[in-house]
């Protein structure tokens, strides 16, 4: 009962984007991917979903993801895309009601007005999607995806979220929001798998960590085991040291502040 | 007693929430029905020749013969090219709003991605070459030459459109888009050729055919157009979910469960076949499958569960009211209907492009 990637590689024209990468994620965790921009995370997740065509075998709940029907998979596993545009001018809550629909509990009246408020967007049910600003969008898609998957198991089964930066448009207060929900789902059992860009979110919330650099693998495992000085520094290119208070650095604000 | 002033939670809540346009938009559809029957009576009533249509129904109902001429005007005449119309209304209407649905851009058209070009040649070699082909196929078609090879050409170009723009079973909607500019194009530019070569008697026809017309309507055109046009309707009502999605994107709407891929061929199918058959049956006419699902999104919103069936009954009873301008404004001549929807539609779309630039332009 995982959603395992094995040995997956990935070619865009004549650049190869994944080199034989391996990924296992297991529920009641929160699994996330880091890595330098072009390093292949996202493009990691998008194979996993089945967005890409990749080499390579996947499972989900131990069961090969071509075996799934669209609409077995859409009860089962919910995607967040990193951004959405909208073709038409829907509300807020026409959008969150699409999810609702692809769902199990479809046509639940109150379900889309829950989601909402889960993602502190009490009250923006009328608004027009297209008029919010990037942060309130993101929240909004979060929403649809937690009505599409709001249950963290199903039938025995755990259920997936699939989160493409799901904070990297978000103030910190909001950041913290949408990462306690993804916990609070693994905590009920499903699994998360998150791509990544803030380092101290990930030390914060993640149980897994699956550092990509260049196509490849750079490590895997507990957070405090994969975000190490050594690995931090050779991947980002930059002198990085975990846990230290450099002197003389003024003003900075850490989340985990917030939740300690 | 009770106190009627203290709302129950339950309604405070309700209270709290934003009105559903699902339920505005089926108000809507009750008006339309409304508006539709008026535009069906008042176009069966009204035309070039005086015949009163209350005392043709009182004869009818009190089992007394019709004239000759009322039976002619009312049930050769009016009544075919009604039924026409309202088909060819819907299908103009529900075909651009499934193609916008589809190419997740308010402007696209099956006019745009080469259908109504493609149709347009097929009419342009049928009436330039038309005397080319065997005596024994030209007898078998008859007058049906020209809106056959409308119907093939509107087909034919879909089918090569959609071979150019599906690569490994997907379609690239920016691929198709350009294909149909290039393959419009194209179909132009052979047209123009054919037109150099065309005489005096069939540039008039192929004039009057370029600016769409009803006046050819018979029962018989609508007895081959009806079934094509309502099973196409029905079709992309039952593809309204999978559009919604789709405004989310491709890959979003396949997580959310929509085989996408089946769904574009459904929906390429669909708009295919109502917009040949329509386009066969009358001739170009414009802005009816721009501006109709424009209005309705802009009143209701841009949910395809009531957008589809809320556009067939508006561009039927939009072409309708089209249709009496053509049929009275000149009376006893016609001015073709596709000048008069022009007239009407673009100043209208127009005025939305300008109002509403920001969602256009994203």
């Amino acid at each position: 009962m995982t959603m395992h990637a094995d040995h997956i590689s990935l070619t865009i024209g004549k650049k190869q984007i994944l080199d034989d990468v391996c990924f296992t994620a297991r529920p009641g965790e929160v699994s996330a991917i880091v890595g330098p921009n072009g390093s292949g995370k996202s493009t990691l997740l998008k194979a996993m979903v089945g967005e890409l065509p990749c080499d390579g075998k996947l499972t989900l709940n131990g069961r090969s993801l071509q075996g799934y029907k669209p609409w077995e998979l859409s009860s089962l596993r919910g995607v967040l895309p990193q951004a959405t545009t909208l073709a038409f001018p829907f509300t807020v809550l026409e959008v969150v009601r699409l999810g609702l629909a692809a769902g199990i509990d479809a046509n639940h009246p109150d379900r889309p007005f829950e989601a909402l408020a889960r993602v502190d967007l009490d009250g923006y049910a009328g608004r027009l999607y297209q008029e919010l600003s990037g942060g309130e969008q993101q929240r909004v898609q979060l929403a649809r995806v937690l009505a599409q998957v709001g249950q963290p198991r199903r039938d025995g089964h755990p259920c997936w979220l699939f989160l493409d930066e799901p904070v990297s448009s978000l103030d910190i207060a909001h950041q913290l929001t949408v990462m306690d929900l993804a916990r609070e789902f693994a905590q009920g059992g499903g699994g998360v798998i998150a791509v990544m860009h803030d380092l101290n979110l990930t030390a914060m919330y993640a149980d897994h960590v699956h550092v990509m650099a260049a196509g490849h693998t750079a490590g895997a495992g507990p957070a405090a085991e994969v975000l190490t000085d050594a690995r931090l520094s050779d991947v980002y290119g930059c002198p990085l040291r975990t846990g230290i208070v450099p002197p003389d650095v003024g003003v900075f604000v850490l989340p985990q502040t917030a939740r300690a | 007693m009770v106190a009627l002033s203290e709302p129950s939670p339950h309604n405070l809540t309700d209270q709290a929430r934003p009105l559903d346009r699902r339920i505005l938009a089926r108000r809507l559809s009750v008006l339309l029905v409304g508006l539709l029957a008026i535009a069906v009576v008042v176009n069966l009533a009204l035309g070039a020749s005086d015949i009163s249509l209350w005392g043709a129904l009182g004869k009818f109902l009190s089992g007394e013969e019709l004239t000759t001429l009322e039976r002619v005007v009312l049930w050769d005449i009016r009544l075919p090219r009604i039924i026409l119309c309202v088909l060819v209304g819907a299908a103009l209407a529900v075909s651009g709003a499934v193609m916008q649905g589809l190419f997740r851009n308010p402007l696209a058209d099956p006019g745009l991605v080469g259908v109504g070009a493609g149709a347009g040649l097929g009419a342009i070699i049928s009436i330039v070459l038309g005397g080319l082909l065997p005596v024994g196929l030209q007898s078998l078609f008859g007058s049906y030459v020209t809106p056959v090879a409308a119907f093939v050409g509107g087909w034919g170009s879909t089918l090569v459109l959609y071979r150019v723009s599906t690569r490994g079973g997907r379609t690239s909607v920016a691929t198709m888009l350009l294909a149909g500019i290039a393959l419009g194009a194209l179909a132009g530019a052979v047209s123009g050729i054919l037109v150099y070569m065309a005489d005096d008697q069939q540039l008039r026809d192929l004039t009057f055919w370029s600016m769409g017309s009803l006046a050819g309507a018979t029962w018989e055109k609508s007895m081959i157009a009806g079934p094509v046009i309502l099973l196409a309707i029905a079709g992309s009502t039952w593809l309204a979910h999978g559009l919604n999605c789709l405004a989310l994107g491709e890959a979003a709407a396949a997580h959310m469960g929509i085989p996408v891929q089946r769904m574009k061929n459904a929906a390429i199918f669909s708009v295919a076949a109502a917009t040949g058959v329509a386009v066969a049956a009358t001739g170009g006419i414009g802005f009816v499958g721009i501006v109709v699902p424009h209005v309705l999104r802009l009143a209701t919103g841009p949910d395809h569960g009531t957008l589809l069936p809320n556009a067939a009954l508006l561009g039927g009873a939009l072409l309708l009211g089209a249709d009496l301008i053509s049929r009275t404004i000149i009376a006893p001549a016609e001015l073709p209907i596709g000048i008069v929807t022009a007239v009407l539609g673009a100043p209208v779309f127009l005025w939305i492009l300008l109002k509403r630039r920001g969602l256009v332009d994203q």
